[in-house]
């Protein structure tokens, strides 16, 4: 479960001396296996909560916990670990463009130093689920923007992640290519083994999905919150 | 547990080491050129060491008389006199003859220095080589003695190691502190080079270290490529400083041992005695400065 407490984030603007809210008082509570869509104009502060929870900034004021773990009191060295809880879809992909699809995706795995072996079993299942399969030994600019986005997602995914993270993941797609990605990233979650977050700006595509849960933020406050029978309590 | 295999991480380092380009090969050369100059002062000490520990076991007076040559009894009287006198161990006479034949065979690969002398035109004196025991204290007192004009008015001029060997000592102090200056300053100079470097290829890669964090890379798995980068730096000019530190010390000892009178005088260390130590003083000054370099950079720009 994931859990905002009166969070409160601020930056220090160096060039004009001034403090800037990026999050103002928030109150979250994201329960296991929920999807979520996490909408709001820019500067509404959705950028700064996916930092918060992928623990890359820390609350100025307030608590976030994950699973009962206080992320500002998480030890330094234990952060990589947490972070393999996470699974991050970007905006722009952040695909390495000299390496193929295939090696994108077994990057993720390098990483958390998994075995050669079990990397050669679990990228081409992976990317099978995502259908690139075809795609494998192709390097990321010779592929549609819809395929860089699902392998962006296989890698996202190949660590099996507790939590996907999708941060504006339709930024730069087709409207038809943004409605696929989005159907398959509430496929992801709708086992309830998995909670999924996408962060967007896209509200009318939004309003496809208008019977799942949708948190909109605005100058770093939560405005509205659906789906009141699993954020009752929040 | 997190268990990532070694020819992956290297082959990581390396491509990032050829990535840098440029300024992997800035760094290398900056790093050699400290190297060699600290490889020849350290030479250069080394030398001066050696001379002077010989010179320090050589425990001889020279004493040249002021006259060609002395009368039997005068030199009998002469050679009782310095024999009895404190510490001296033995009194060795050398006649202008031998004196001239001795430096004939010194210099017998140059024998055009020496051409023009016989024993008609000889330019030595006589000689007594006086042996002593004791400490440096009796050995001045002896030399004190013997420059007595009063005491020893047979003797013209009279020397010994001490005069020579508190010069050179002195001499290895100046290139000893001249030497220490240097390489803080060529120490300084390759952290500072190394630094900058790593903090280029972090800022060249930055965007890969981010999705590396995102994922959750240990900050150790981020920082092993650019620390082995740096290594693989100080390795390379390592190399390339040992190569360059043959040609420059064979250069130096032709340079020295072409004058013929400075060959027969000093001693040189032939680089085959010292090759390991250089080698290995060149790597290890090139893990330390690349060490100390990287780390730097790695805490100062790499956030887990």
């Amino acid at each position: 479960m994931i859990e905002f407490k009166h969070v409160t984030k601020t930056y220090r603007s160096s060039t004009r001396d001034t403090t800037v809210i990026a999050l103002n008082d928030v109150n979250l509570r994201i329960n296991d296996g929920e999807v979520v869509f996490i909408v709001g104009e820019n500067g509404s502060g959705k950028t700064t909560l996916m930092r918060l929870l992928t623990r890359m900034e820390v609350p100025t004021s307030g608590t976030l916990t994950v699973d009962g773990q206080d992320l500002k009191k998480i030890r330094k060295r234990k952060i990589p670990d947490y972070r393999c809880k996470i699974g991050m879809d970007f905006q722009d992909y952040r695909l390495f463009p000299k390496f193929t699809v295939y090696e994108n995706v077994a990057f993720a795995m390098r990483v958390l130093g998994k075995s050669s072996k079990n990397i050669k079993k679990t990228v081409p299942l992976v990317l099978s689920m995502l259908d690139i399969s075809a795609r494998a030994d192709h390097f990321p600019p010779e592929i549609s923007g819809g395929e860089q986005q699902r392998t962006a997602l296989a890698r996202a995914l190949v660590n099996n992640p507790k939590i996907l993270i999708a941060d504006e993941p339709t930024a730069n797609l087709s409207p038809a290519m943004s409605r696929e990605v989005m159907d398959l990233l509430v496929s992801l979650g709708e086992n309830g083994k998995r909670t999924v977050l996408v962060i967007t700006h896209d509200v009318k595509l939004i309003s496809n999905y208008a019977h799942k849960r949708i948190v909109k933020l605005e100058r770093g406050r939560i405005v509205s919150d659906t789906g009141a029978e699993v954020s009752a309590d929040a | 547990m997190r268990r990532y295999s070694f020819s992956y991480l290297m082959s990581r380092s390396l491509k990032g080491f050829s990535r840098n380009g440029l300024m992997s090969v800035a760094s290398v050369l900056i790093l050699t050129s400290c190297m060699l100059i600290s490889g020849n002062f350290g030479l250069i000490i080394y030398n001066l060491y050696v001379n002077l520990h010989s010179l320090n076991e050589l425990n001889e007076i020279v004493c040249m008389c002021s006259y060609e040559k002395l009368p039997d009894e005068q030199y009998s009287q002469l050679y009782d006199r310095l024999t009895a006198l404190p510490h001296v161990e033995s009194v060795e006479y050398t006649s202008r003859e031998e004196a001239l034949q001795r430096m004939r065979e010194k210099y017998a690969q140059h024998p055009q220095l020496l051409d023009r002398f016989n024993d008609e035109n000889n330019p030595f004196f006589e000689v007594y080589t006086i042996t002593y025991s004791g400490s440096d204290r009796d050995a001045t007192n002896l030399l004190f003695t013997l420059k007595n004009k009063n005491e020893f008015p047979e003797f013209r001029a009279v020397s010994d190691r001490i005069e020579t060997a508190n010069t050179l000592e002195k001499l290895k102090n100046t290139i000893l502190w001249i030497f220490g200056g240097f390489m803080i300053i060529l120490v300084f100079i390759s952290v500072v080079i190394i630094m900058n470097t790593v903090r280029m290829a972090i800022s060249a890669r930055r965007e890969e270290i981010e999705i590396m964090r995102y994922i959750g890379a240990t900050g150790w798995f981020i920082s092993f490529p650019f620390m082995m980068e740096s290594f693989i730096t100080g390795l390379i000019s390592a190399a390339i400083a040992f190569v360059l530190q043959i040609i420059t010390y064979d250069y130096m000892i032709r340079l020295l041992t072409s004058d013929a009178a400075a060959a027969g005088m000093i001693t040189i260390v032939p680089f085959a005695q010292v090759w390991y130590f250089v080698l290995l003083g060149f790597i290890v000054l090139g893990f330390v400065t690349s060490y100390i370099g990287a780390k730097i950079s790695l805490s100062k720009y790499i956030k887990v």
